[in-house]
Parts: structure tokens; sequence; C-alpha cells
């Protein structure tokens, strides 16, 4: 980026890069921030919307909506829309730290009619805010609350980890503090690259990911950790899952294909990666050693998903 | 045993005499833009060693400037050696510069060391510039009695026309006041001047303080290259006496038909003679630290000089040796009547004195092996060959792609010996094909089709999954397995190199591997595995 470019607010570069139209009504800025007298209009379902009948079910349990910031790149009505019309069973929305994309993400869940979870991917043992860093800090773990009563701890927890790091974007919490607080009502997926099954995995081999898978299960209970699989069109994600499908049969926990969502559509892959761009505050041509190599974070039928973990299972 | 009576003939700021200038014209002599030699009128104006070219001038206003050119230094040296060849025939050439003979049948024959030492004197100085001579137990010893004892010329200038005996066992005391960098004097590489720096480092500032270390510690800390210095600093030998008789067929003897008149012919066999020693010492697991050169001509005259060099020598340093030589016997600068009549018919590389090739050792934390020298070397002379830019070495990069994780780059723009790598090579590159690296890269991407058993083309959808089951390439054959696709889409900011694609490995009936890339509706084969 050089000097020369226009000052730009961020929700007109936000706006113009995910062609977000504002609300009908609504003049000059469509935010709602508390100083903004304005009230949100409500969301009203587009007439094209048909859902569709799932010929596999399926629910997409991993997905970041744009609250998740600068790294989610589709509105949680967006991603409601989307899930609706592929058939899904439900989707949850998993954003980082917080829960902040629910009411909105509910609002049109419940007018597209498609089935929720709640839950939050939470960051655990960063000893600073990341800010600026291509790769941040941090292992992360997804919990999806398993009813009202799971949803209030998950809350609660997110709540005390922010209020202990007091400083935006720097919760503290660890897996004890987790352990405390879940009782049972929490499912816990192991999460993405970045969740500590797959980092051990990859970076200190199988033994150190089965401890990693242990600690969970400890933590939270045989019947509470599900082990995460995901297949974005990488090549190392079959072998991956194959290792982590080996650990899950080992700890005898279930396994879940999940999307890893970060965007509705592949078309929003160029609105994700200046988002990452902006994040880790490089330009593109700089970040793009830590692009991941084409739009496998989208949402997916469940046809599809078993395409593509068919695949997985049988190499080659 | 203590070392061999050695007597050593110095000739002070040899590039600069070598180049022709009088000492009394301030002059320095460039490589790489920093000063490796200077006149003594010139070190009287400040400039030393090491300094930058403008730095020189800055100091020194007047100052000639020459460039290196250690053929030059060779091939005027012939003459200093030839003159002081009439008072013993065992001199030995350690490095343009730089000579040695050994002391006692000499001493014996003129008087005592000190006849030796002024007679040596009188015959260098007849054709050198300022001239020391030293005689002492052992090489380094003398080296440094040679040099008056100054290991650096500071300020003072080395006075010229001087001799110095340390007397038979005073070599050790002689040498101990001496700071470390008098070891670089002994063995001008690299590694030395590391060494000595590291010493220094470690707070043992002189040759005395390294003496009194157990040698045993010396070489557990520092390798080879530590017992070197433990013996060099108690006044011992480079090595330890190996009685060990050259093997006689270690001589290589090359016949010239015709006889060679001119220097480029000679050199040109003498760097076959060169590699062929250098092959032949190389399979006995030996290295030449003396090196001795013959010629005889078609007349039936006889050349002969000896050629030391403390880190053996290999297949280039044997060739350079033999080319420096040659042109010092048959060079223009040569005067007639010392010239040889006729043609050079017979040339014969005897190694003279032989020691086991224990490699060099590796730095302590890693560093420069001496496979790693030797390509640097290969490759400089493949750019002298060729031009600088011909010659390109490979350079890991950042990349997705086969043929985009190695680029080929200038080898002048690079420093070999260490991994080369762009800056973006070692980001994750999330998606980029995984090892094993194809061992075939086309230049060009081979068209191909990829059909279903149908006949059909397969593609892959744009939410990344195979439409069609890979059955065949028509032009290679049954396809028997693939993995993948796995779709690429990169540098969408960027219209000039926006690319979108997807990858299959595919593995052929034929037992053949292949990486197909599908762009734009076409599949090509992007790269091939063994």
């Amino acid at each position: 980026m050089g000097w020369r470019n226009p000052p730009i607010p961020w929700r007109e570069l936000e706006r113009r890069l995910s062609s977000w139209e504002p609300a009908p009504g609504v003049e000059a800025d469509g935010g709602d921030a508390p100083a903004w007298s304005r009230k949100r209009a409500p969301y009203t379902r587009p007439d094209s919307l048909v859902r569709a009948a799932p010929s596999v079910p399926y629910a997409e349990l991993h997905c970041h909506t744009n609250f998740s910031f600068l790294d989610g790149a589709s509105h949680p009505q967006e991603l409601a829309e989307e899930a609706a019309r592929l058939g899904l069973s439900a989707l949850a929305v998993t954003d980082h730290d917080g829960l902040y994309g629910i009411v909105r993400f509910a609002e049109a869940a419940r007018e597209v009619g498609l089935p929720t979870v709640f839950g939050a991917e939470l960051t655990l043992g960063i000893d600073r805010a990341p800010v600026g860093e291509a790769d941040p800090p941090g292992d992360h773990l997804v919990v999806l609350a398993r009813g009202p009563e799971g949803y209030a701890r998950l809350s609660r927890a997110i709540a005390t980890a922010h209020l202990r790091g007091g400083e935006k974007g720097r919760p503290v919490t660890d897996l004890a503090d987790l352990a405390d607080r879940h009782d049972g009502h929490w499912q816990v997926l192991t999460g993405c690259r970045k969740g500590a099954v797959n980092r051990a995995l990859v970076e200190q081999g199988p033994a150190a990911g089965q401890r990693a898978l242990d600690r969970l299960v400890e933590a939270f209970g045989r019947e509470r950790v599900t082990v995460e699989l995901w297949d974005h069109g990488d090549p190392l994600d079959p072998a991956r899952n194959d290792a982590l499908v080996r650990l899950a049969m080992a700890a005898g926990v279930d396994v879940v294909a999940t999307g890893n969502v970060h965007y509705a559509t592949p078309s929003r892959r160029p609105l994700a990666t200046a988002l990452a761009a902006v994040r880790s505050r490089r330009s593109l041509d700089e970040v793009e050693g830590w692009l991941p190599a084409a739009a496998g974070a989208c949402l997916r039928s469940g046809a599809e998903q078993a395409r593509r973990f068919a695949r997985s299972t049988t190499p080659g | 045993m203590t070392a061999t009576r050695t007597a050593v003939v110095w000739c002070a700021d040899w590039p600069v005499v070598a180049a022709g200038i009088p000492a009394t014209e301030p002059a320095v002599v460039l490589h790489a833009n920093r000063v490796v030699a200077c006149s003594a009128a010139a070190r009287a104006e400040g400039v030393r060693r090491g300094l930058r070219k403008r730095e020189a001038q800055g100091r020194c206003p007047g100052l000639t400037v020459v460039a290196a050119d250690p053929e030059r230094d060779a091939r005027a040296f012939e003459a200093v050696a030839a003159a002081v060849e009439v008072m013993t025939p065992r001199v030995e050439i350690v490095r343009p510069g730089v000579l040695a003979f050994p002391a006692r049948g000499p001493s014996r024959y003129f008087g005592g060391d000190e006849a030796v030492a002024r007679l040596a004197l009188e015959h260098a100085s007849r054709v050198a510039g300022a001239v020391g001579v030293g005689v002492a137990d052992g090489l380094f010893a003398a080296l440094l009695a040679a040099r008056g004892g100054v290991v650096r010329a500071g300020a003072g200038i080395p006075a010229p026309a001087r001799t110095t005996v340390v007397e038979p066992g005073a070599s050790a005391a002689f040498l101990a006041p001496l700071p470390v960098a008098a070891f670089e004097q002994a063995r001008p590489e690299p590694d030395t001047t590391e060494l000595c720096d590291l010493l220094r480092r470690l707070g043992l500032r002189t040759v005395g303080a390294v003496a009194d270390l157990p040698p045993a510690r010396m070489v557990e800390r520092f390798g080879p290259l530590g017992t070197l210095l433990s013996r060099l600093a108690r006044g011992l030998e480079e090595r330890p006496p190996a009685p060990r008789e050259v093997p006689l067929d270690l001589v290589v003897q090359i016949e010239l038909d015709p006889p060679a008149e001119r220097v480029e012919t000679a050199a040109f066999v003498a760097r076959t003679a060169a590699a062929e020693l250098g092959e032949r010492l190389e399979r006995r697991g030996l290295t030449c630290t003396r090196l001795g050169i013959e010629v005889v001509t078609e007349h039936d005259e006889t050349r002969a000089r000896r050629w030391r060099h403390e880190g053996g020598l290999d297949a280039v340093g044997i060739a350079d040796r033999v080319r420096w030589q040659l042109d010092g016997w048959l060079g223009p600068q040569v005067a007639h009547a010392d010239r040889p009549t006729g043609g050079i018919a017979v040339l014969r590389l005897v190694p003279d004195q032989v020691v086991a090739d224990d490699g060099r050792q590796l730095g302590f934390w890693g560093g420069l092996r001496a496979v790693d020298e030797r390509a640097t070397r290969a490759v400089a002379r493949l750019q002298g060959l060729l031009g600088p830019d011909a010659v390109t070495v490979p350079e890991r990069r950042g990349g997705r792609g086969p043929g985009e994780r190695v680029a080929l780059v200038p080898a002048h723009g690079v420093r070999l010996g260490q991994p080369a790598a762009a800056g973006d090579a070692d980001r994750p590159w999330p998606g980029h094909l995984p090892a094993p690296a194809p061992a075939i890269v086309h230049r060009e991407p081979v068209p191909v089709e990829l059909v279903d058993a149908t006949g059909e083309s397969v593609r892959v959808s744009g939410r990344g999954l195979l439409v069609g089951t890979p059955a065949r390439i028509p032009s290679l054959g049954e396809v028997t397995g693939w993995a993948g696709p796995w779709p690429c889409e990169e540098r969408w900011w960027d219209p000039a190199a926006a690319r979108r694609r997807a990858r299959l490995q595919v593995t052929l009936a034929d037992g053949t591997a292949h990486l197909l890339s599908l762009e734009a509706g076409r599949w090509t084969v992007e790269a091939t595995y063994d």
C-alpha cells in the first residue's frame, strides 16, 4: 500500500469489498453502533431463497462470521441464507472469543428456518494481543453450547477471560479454568489447524497429538470431546485427517467433519485474503506466503462434504 | 625432536614490488576493493591493509593503485628464488614473497647461521626490494624472525635489509611474546584468521599463551587447526615428523610432443597433470604439503622448484602453482639469458611431502566445509570460462507449485557455500505441493488430455471437486490412481500474475507418476516423478 490511498473509513472499505447493500430506508450510514440513534432494520428473508431438501444430512459445526474481526468474511445473515440454500440440518456460529454474531445470526436463521447451534472458538494461552501478526499465537478450542445452560456457562467463561486479560483482544483462560466451568454442558471440538491436538500432531508427531487429546478428554469427558476433521483441498488434508481419525479411535472419542468455515461462498475469498492482509498489517504480496491456496473455507452441503471425505479415506 | 633448522627469505610488500613499483612511491595493491598490500611510502602516510580504496586514497592522495594478481606475484618471485638458489638447491617457495630452505647444510658450508642469513640477504636484495632473512627452528619461527618479529607492519616501517637469527632451541621463547595474529603469517587462510580472532576473544593474546595450553585441549576444542597452532606455538614443525616414503606412483610425468614453447600450451598440459595428481592423492586419502615442479626441455635443460603449502594442495591449488611456475620460467619478463633454449618436453609433478588428508575442521557452529569450498571454486572457474551470468545456482523460493520453490539465479549474486534462500522461502505457503518433489519440472508444460472411462474430459468444478473419474491420458496411458485435485488460486489482486488452477497427481499403468495441472480448461503435465 502506498501513501496515496484516499482516506477510506473501514465500514466503506468493508462495504465495497463485500458489496453489502445497506438496508433500504437507511440513509448515509447503515451502522448500528450505540451512538447511532437509528435502530437496525429487522432481517428480511430474500424472496428468492429456497431451502433445499438435503440428500445427505449435515450440520456445519465450525463457522466464523465477520464478527470474528478480520477473520470471517461473511455476515451472519449471509451464512444463514447460504446454509438454508445448501439444505444444512443446522449451522453453528463459532466466532473467536465471543458470541457477538449470534443475535443477527439467530434472527436470520429463524426467518430462513435454519436450526442453530451457538458456540465460540476460544483462544488459550496467549500472552499478548495478536496485533499485526501473520500467524497469531495461541491454541484454539471450539466450544459448542448444549442448551441454554451451556450457553450461559460459555458466555460467563468468555466474559471472565476478557476481564482477566484487561486488554482488547487478549482473553486469558486455560484448560483447567474451562474444565471447572463446563459441567457437561459443552461439546468441545478439537478445532482447526491451530487446535492443540492438530498442532501437537503436526509439529511433534502422533504421540504428542495423543497426549493433547487425552488432556482434552480429561478436562471435558470422553463423551464431550469430538475430533474435528476438515478438508479444504490442501494436499496434506487427507493425510492429516487420517492421522486424526487414528488418534480419535485410540482415545475412544467421536470424529466429526466440519468445514472450518470463514465465508459463505467461494466468491468471498478475495475479501477473506484482504482481511488477512489487514490483520497482519502486510500487503497482499507480503502476506501471500501465509494465505490458503484456494477458497476452501466456504459452506458446503452434506453431499459435497461426503464426496470430499470419501476421497479422504480412500486416497488415490 | 626439535624442528628443522630453517632459513626464510621474506620480501616485504611483495605484491607491490612484483607490480614493479619502487618502495619510495606510495602504492597499494587492491583485491575486492580492499588493500592487500601497500608500499612503505604509502604505509608512512597511514595506509593499512584492509582499508577500502577510497579510505586509502583519502589518507594518501597521490596513491598508485594496482589490482591484485597472484600470477604476477608468482611470476616475479621466480627471479628471487633463482637468486637464492645459487646458495642451496633446496629452495622451497612458501608463497610468492616468502621462500624457505633448510639451513643446516648451507650453515656448515658457509660458516654459521649468521653468514647464511647475510649471504641470502645479499643475493635476494639484488632482485627484490626490502628483504628480511630469518633463521630459526621451524618454518614458523624463521618466518617471524625474517619479519624481525613484527607481526603486522603497523606504524613502524619494517627496517629493510636485516637478518635475525634465533638460537637453536630458542624458537618457542622467541615466539612467546608475539600476538596470536602471527599464526596468520604461517597460514594465511580465512579459517586461521577466524580462529585467531576467537583466541583473542577467549583471552589468549599471545603465541606463548597458546603454547601453554595442553595440546589435547587445543585439538579437543579446535580440531586439526588447533593441533597445528599448538605445535607452531611450541616451536615444533607444523606436523609431527612422519617418515613417509612418498610412493613413487604419485609422481605424474607428462611428455609433451611437440615440446611446448609457450606458457599457455604448457599450462594447458599442466592442468591435466594437476588433475591427475589431485586424483591420485585423493584416491589414497593424501594431500600434498610440498610439491616439486620439474621440467625438462628438448635440449635436456632441467628446471625444478618446490612449493610448500601448509593446508595441503588440492588439484586446483596444484594447477595454480604449476601455471605460476611455468610463467616464472617462460614468461615474457624473463631475461633472454635465463630462458631455456628449447621448448618443454617433459613436465613432472613430484609430491615431495604428503600427509593424510584429515579434511578441514567444521566450525564449532557449522560453517564452510571443504566440499562447499571446492564447489565455490569450481563455480568461479566456470564463471571465468563462460562469463559471469552464464553460471546459475539454485535458490530456494517461496511458492506452491513445483517449479516455483526453486529458481536458478546467477551465481555471482549469491554467497556460495551457504544455502541460498529468498526471504519468503520459509513461510508456510499453505497448499504447496508436498514432498517428495518431482524429479522433472517441465519447462514448457506438456498439454495432455485427461478423460474418464467413457472418453469424456475430466474437469474440476468451481468448488474444487473432480467432475468425472480419471481413467486415461490418451497420449500417456491408463490412469491407475490419483490424488487431488488441489485447487490453487493465486494473486487475484494482480491481474498480470493471477492464476487459477488445480493440480492432480496421477500414477499410470506403466509405473510413472505425473503432476497434472488444469488451467483455463486445459490439462498439462507440469512435472514428472521419477
